[in-house]
């Protein structure tokens, strides 16, 4: 996918975000590339375009992820692998963060208290403090994007 | 205005100006179009200017701190 065709994307994206601005942003983005950094201006536009209005948001997205995941997961095992790749995604939008926390977290408080493999339940402990804190770093990078 | 000192990405620039429009802070001033994309210009509002005024505070009190740190730390 050439330069041009990732910029009417990214100007496809800001336009569904900022509907009256969206000319001038791309534009913006359009001019300041022209140094040499018009890749980095492309990935500005994305990042603003996907970025999440607000903190709820970003539960809220990651409340439906982790109950469609969770759905999955009733099917088949190979669905509780997800949540690391989610955590790992997590870096960089805190939206999948948030669905590894709460996947993590209904896992949790739905285990068996008398299932003897203990570490597990640990392992899923430390997986719920790990992915939210992985969320708030997230979330906090986004608010001064 | 910061004499090419401050540069930001658009992405940076627009998350910032909606951050700061939305807390009362800039407000739109105009609007010019000359036969190209719109381009707006924002002036600070009084409650903007108040905000400023107590970041470069913030900022002058750190900065303080940070001399003084070094001036201890150098031999005198």
């Amino acid at each position: 996918m050439t330069y041009d065709a990732l910029l009417a994307l990214a100007a496809r994206l800001v336009a569904v975000r900022y509907p009256d601005r969206a000319d001038e942003i791309v534009a913006t983005a359009r001019e300041a590339g022209r140094d040499g950094s018009r890749w980095a201006e492309l990935a500005s536009l994305f990042a603003l375009a996907l970025r999440p209005p607000s903190t709820r948001s970003v539960w809220l997205h990651g409340a439906l992820l982790a109950a469609a995941l969770v759905a999955v997961a009733a099917v088949t095992p190979v669905a509780l692998i997800v949540p690391f790749g989610l955590l790992i995604l997590g870096v960089l939008d805190a939206r999948f963060a948030a669905a590894a926390t709460l996947f993590w977290l209904f896992r949790l408080v739905t285990s068996d208290l008398a299932d003897p493999q203990i570490l597990r339940w640990l392992a899923m402990l430390v997986g719920v403090v790990l992915a939210a804190h992985v969320t708030r770093l997230a979330i906090r990078r986004a608010a001064v994007l | 205005m910061s004499d090419g000192r401050l540069q930001l990405r658009a992405g940076t620039l627009y998350a910032a100006l909606e951050r700061l429009e939305s807390a009362g802070a800039v407000t739109l001033d105009r609007e010019e179009s000359e036969g190209g994309p719109p381009r707006r210009y924002y002036r600070l509002t009084p409650a903007g200017v108040a905000l400023l005024e107590e970041e470069g505070e913030r900022l002058a009190d750190n900065a303080k701190l940070v001399r003084d740190g070094l001036r201890r730390l150098r031999p005198a």
